[in-house]
């Protein structure tokens, strides 16, 4: 018992750099940022109280204790700021607050407005949200809860950071591998509960319907061989994530099949914010093991070269 | 022999044991950050992957995914996961692919005459348009919200046609053949799962 106890403890709390920390900080704040300036022009529209949803219909949907663009808008209106002037406040706070965490000043307290904004703003149109939201506020509450500023930061700067090995960089780096694991695990596995992934339909559907089809994809419908296999790859890579990334021999390619599965998902179904965020994700989870493997991998190339290089002039002389 | 005065003695045993209580206090809290802290962060991420997968696992099995929802009797912890994130569950194009839907404006203007208007933005940039997409999925799969949004959705029609007489919201649903289907010459159609009429109150 004690063994496995310790292997535990050592599993998440050997320490490590800070820096993959401060990679997924500046990552997903620039994500962040990108997603804000797509938005900003339809804010209105999509958040404000006479949106295509009202405030009134959203809130019935959030929980009590939720924050809502309507309650800001209650607390500011007797200073004469009208609901859509809360709605613009808001949205430029949130800017404010990614553009620091960007640069990592006062990386914890901009974290945190971040991440309580973009909650305030989710819970206000939950019915216009999906997948990328969901992926947005658990970065940013990550980005709060982490040692993210420790790295890459004007904060670290500032205090003369030297990058050290914490256990607490540790920790959270295993946080965000084991939440990846679990969404790529019982996302696979919900699929593989509907008989659309077996016989190929899921994919022929998704890449049919004109709200994700990025090009003509009817020849398909002659290949079946093709979409069932691309649906059972699918399968395998989600339900096989979390024994085929913790291992370290099939590390490196389980990473590239899930870059590749998003860059799939970005190409021809649109959906190229949600990929961005993912692939983020799992670079700063998983990345690591593979600049490492790069790195090495250059480094010997390097050697090789100059070796031959060597040879080739002591030859000549 | 030389005696040491009393007062220089209290003195030096004060010294001393403020010197001793000021290095166990450092070196309990070097301690505290270097082992307990740690520990604790350590139990906190295992409660935490424990919360995700209370709410990922459940959702797998459960037969309404539409209203799926886990409920915990702490409400702390309630907050928590709604706050962190970890309330999340993870069925995209789980167990499969949700048909497209699309929203009709059916409008009468005394100014403009009759016309119809598709909810969609042509213009916009395909974020804003994957989000007007999900709220055209609740329609079509929550028939509970359908009254509401539609009602919801005729006052932003009359909103921006300030001279719109009459609104009617229609709800269609794309049916896509399957692959042997489509090779047999068959192709995606829609299908009206609702529709509500609107008129304005003079």
């Amino acid at each position: 018992m004690k063994p496995l106890t310790n292997s535990i403890i050592q599993f998440f709390t050997a320490p490590s750099s800070p820096k993959p920390l401060g990679f997924f900080r500046i990552a997903v704040a620039a994500f962040a940022l990108i997603q804000a300036f797509l938005l900003g022009s339809y804010l209105v529209e999509l958040y404000g109280n006479y949106g295509y949803i009202q405030w009134m219909l959203t809130d019935a949907f959030a929980h009590e204790y939720m924050p809502r663009l309507s309650w800001f808008a209650d607390k500011l209106f007797p200073f004469g700021i009208t609901p859509d002037g809360t709605l613009y406040l808001l949205f430029g706070a949130y800017i404010f607050c990614l553009f620091n965490l960007l640069l990592g000043w006062n990386t914890r307290w901009m974290a945190l407005g971040a991440w309580l904004i973009h909650l305030t703003f989710i819970k206000s149109s939950s019915l216009t949200t999906y997948g990328v939201e969901a992926f947005t506020h658990i970065a940013l509450f990550y980005c709060f809860l982490f040692p993210t500023g420790k790295a890459f930061s004007i904060d670290s700067w500032i205090r003369g950071g030297t990058n050290q090995a914490t256990p607490f960089a540790t920790t959270s780096i295993r946080i965000l591998q084991l939440h990846l694991c679990i969404v790529y695990f019982t996302g696979g596995i919900g699929k593989a509960l509907g008989p659309t992934w077996w016989d190929g339909e899921a994919i022929w559907t998704a890449l049919m319907q004109p709200q994700f089809m990025q090009m003509d994809m009817t020849w398909m419908s002659e290949y079946i061989l093709l979409a069932q296999i691309l649906c059972w790859g699918t399968l395998i890579v989600e339900i096989g994530y979390p024994f085929f990334i913790y291992y370290p021999k099939t590390r490196n390619l389980m990473l590239v099949s899930i870059v590749g599965l998003h860059l799939g998902i970005a190409i021809f179904l649109g959906l190229s914010l949600f990929a961005s965020l993912m692939i983020i994700l799992n670079i700063s989870a998983f990345g690591g093991s593979l600049a490492q493997s790069l790195k090495n991998a250059t480094i010997q190339l390097f050697k090789k070269g100059s070796a031959i290089g060597t040879t080739k002039a002591l030859a000549t002389t | 022999m030389k005696t040491i005065p009393l007062f220089y003695k209290t003195s030096l045993v004060y010294h001393r044991t403020l010197h001793i209580a000021r290095r166990t206090i450092l070196k309990t809290m070097q301690a505290i950050k270097t082992k307990f802290a740690p520990f604790l962060y350590m139990l906190f991420a295992i409660f935490h992957i424990g919360l995700c997968s209370y709410y990922a696992v459940p959702y797998l099995v459960s037969d309404d995914k539409t209203f799926y929802q886990v409920t915990i009797p702490n409400k702390p912890i309630t907050l928590y996961a709604s706050y962190a994130g970890a309330d999340k569950h993870y069925g995209f194009f789980a167990p499969g692919v949700a048909p497209d839907v699309r929203i009709l404006f059916e409008i009468e203007d005394t100014e403009k005459g009759c016309f119809t208007e598709e909810f969609a933005l042509p213009e916009a940039n395909s974020e804003i348009s994957h989000r007007l997409y999900t709220m055209r999925s609740v329609f079509a799969k929550v028939t509970e919200f359908q009254d509401f949004g539609a009602t919801s959705l005729a006052a932003a029609m009359f909103n921006k046609y300030n001279t719109a007489q009459q609104v009617e919201v229609q709800v269609e649903v794309m049916n896509t053949p399957t692959m042997k289907a489509y090779q047999a010459g068959e192709r995606p159609n829609w299908i009206r799962i609702y529709e509500s009429t609107f008129q304005k109150k003079n």
